[in-house]
């Protein structure tokens, strides 16, 4: 639809000739007075919170345009009003709390690119444990798996000459605390490593009478949830019991002894469960997809397999029933 | 007289399972055979979770079919195609194989036009031919 135009601003042929003339003092007056300016005062005049937010981060706020070595720079760690970096002890929770006003809120700590492949010369090179490297260097062992595999795919990358960005990697350590490996000291803990999941089935509330007499632990707590003792479902329960075993008063050779036992049945419970999946593998069969289905390819024996010759179906056998006896 | 790797049917009506069999070629197809060296099941059957293909399923004993196929036995297409799947033949009748034969037919179909580029769509489809596995 075309604009329309108020009847009084459709130009005449008079007013046309007024606009190529220029305009006369009195036709200026007319068209101000159709149009007010506002007559408020202007608000007290404060500095925009845009201003001031320059103003800082052009001030004190510059040592924070670059990372440094020292680690994390975060604002939490800098005097409020004199924009002086605190004196604060190297494990302060202050260091690593990014905003101000959420001080629950902690900056997790990344591993070092030495850790990291620390990690991986341990497990694919030496041949060491999962379970061991994890105990060890206190990182998860979900951690350590990825660590792994990631290494694995990076080290792929450098043989087949592909480009790698480690540019991020170096910046993120700079501006996030970071787990170093140490040789000598004790090795820095970068998480805990015997964190126990939150399992759905223990959030009810159960109420079990029990005698006083008896002795109620949380073992007996796990079975009445259905749930094994947080003792045995920690991903490391064998530190517990390494623990146990050295608060008891045993001689080293004593413990070593118990450990080493411990280490042979539990190869041999693995090699038991390898040889039932393999068997289990060769009864399921092979699978291969192909077109529109999957077959399952399975090994036979001739002589055993195969559909008989000789026997007839029994559908007209006597004595067998041939509608059903029972709705479900 | 030719052996045969044929297959012989079991099973209900609509509800066919096969013998994989070594037979002569002239007896009946559910007669006696020398020997019974697998099974082959070929309704589809869908998978556990409901998720993927359904699943046929095969059982064969591959030394004896090994053997049979090295004394000169024949096997049926049918047979062929299972064998293929074991990795015991090369397919007789790959797809690549007979798309190309198809093109070859019908060049002035649309598809096959664009795929044969003046008789270089044979040549093109042979290379994608799947290597012997056996």
């Amino acid at each position: 639809m075309p604009p329309r135009l108020r009847h009084n601003q459709i130009p005449s042929s008079s007013s046309l000739a007024l606009l190529l003339t220029p305009p006369s003092p009195s036709l200026c007056l007319l068209a101000q007075s159709s149009r007010r300016f506002s007559a408020t005062p202007r608000a007290n005049h404060l500095p925009s919170q845009r201003s001031v937010f320059f103003s800082w981060i052009n001030g004190p706020g510059a040592v924070f345009k670059q990372a440094d070595e020292e680690g994390p720079k975060y604002v939490s760690s800098y005097d409020k009003y004199t924009w002086e970096r605190r004196n604060l002890e190297p494990e302060s929770h202050i260091l690593v709390t990014p905003y101000p006003l959420n001080r629950s809120f902690r900056s997790q700590s990344v591993l070092s690119d030495k850790m990291r492949e620390e990690i991986f010369q341990r497990v694919q090179i030496q041949g060491q444990s999962v379970r061991q490297v994890s105990a060890e260097l206190a990182v998860s062992l979900e951690r350590v798996a990825a660590v792994v595999r990631l290494k694995a795919v990076e080290k792929e990358w450098v043989d087949n000459g592909k480009h790698i960005s480690t540019f991020l990697t170096a910046a993120l350590e700079r501006m996030l605390p970071v787990t170093h490996l140490s040789w000598q000291a004790q090795q820095q803990i970068h998480e805990n490593i015997q964190d126990l999941p939150a399992h759905p089935l223990a959030s009810r509330q159960a109420f079990v009478p029990v005698a006083e007499s008896r002795e109620f632990t949380r073992v007996d707590a796990g079975k009445e949830f259905g749930l094994a003792p947080a003792d045995s479902a920690v991903p490391h329960p064998e530190l517990i019991v390494m623990r146990r075993e050295r608060m008891e008063i045993l001689s080293d050779d004593e413990r070593v002894q118990r450990q080493n036992e411990r280490q042979r049945i539990a190869e041999g419970q693995m090699a038991e469960k390898e040889a039932k999946a393999k068997l289990k593998a060769e009864l399921e069969g092979r699978v291969v997809e192909q077109g529109r289905w999957k077959w399952r390819l399975r090994e036979g024996t001739a002589g055993y397999v195969g559909h008989r010759y000789g026997f007839p179906l029994p559908d007209r056998k006597r004595g067998h029933v041939k509608i059903p006896t029972h709705v479900i | 007289m030719v052996v045969k790797l044929r297959l012989a049917r079991f099973g209900r009506r609509h509800a066919s399972v096969f013998n994989i069999v070594v037979a002569h070629a002239r007896t009946a197809r559910d007669s006696r055979p020398l020997e019974v060296i697998g099974t082959y099941d070929p309704v589809p059957k869908p998978p556990a979770d409901g998720v993927g293909k359904s699943v046929k399923d095969i059982q064969l004993d591959t030394a004896r079919a090994k053997y049979w196929l090295g004394v000169g036995a024949q096997p049926t297409d049918t047979v062929w195609r299972l064998f293929s799947l074991f990795g015991l033949l090369d397919p007789k009748w790959p797809i690549s194989h007979i798309q190309a034969k198809n093109s070859k037919a019908g060049p002035e179909s649309p598809k096959s036009t664009q795929n044969l580029g003046g008789g270089q769509g044979i040549d093109m489809s042979q290379t994608q031919l799947p290597t012997g596995t056996s």
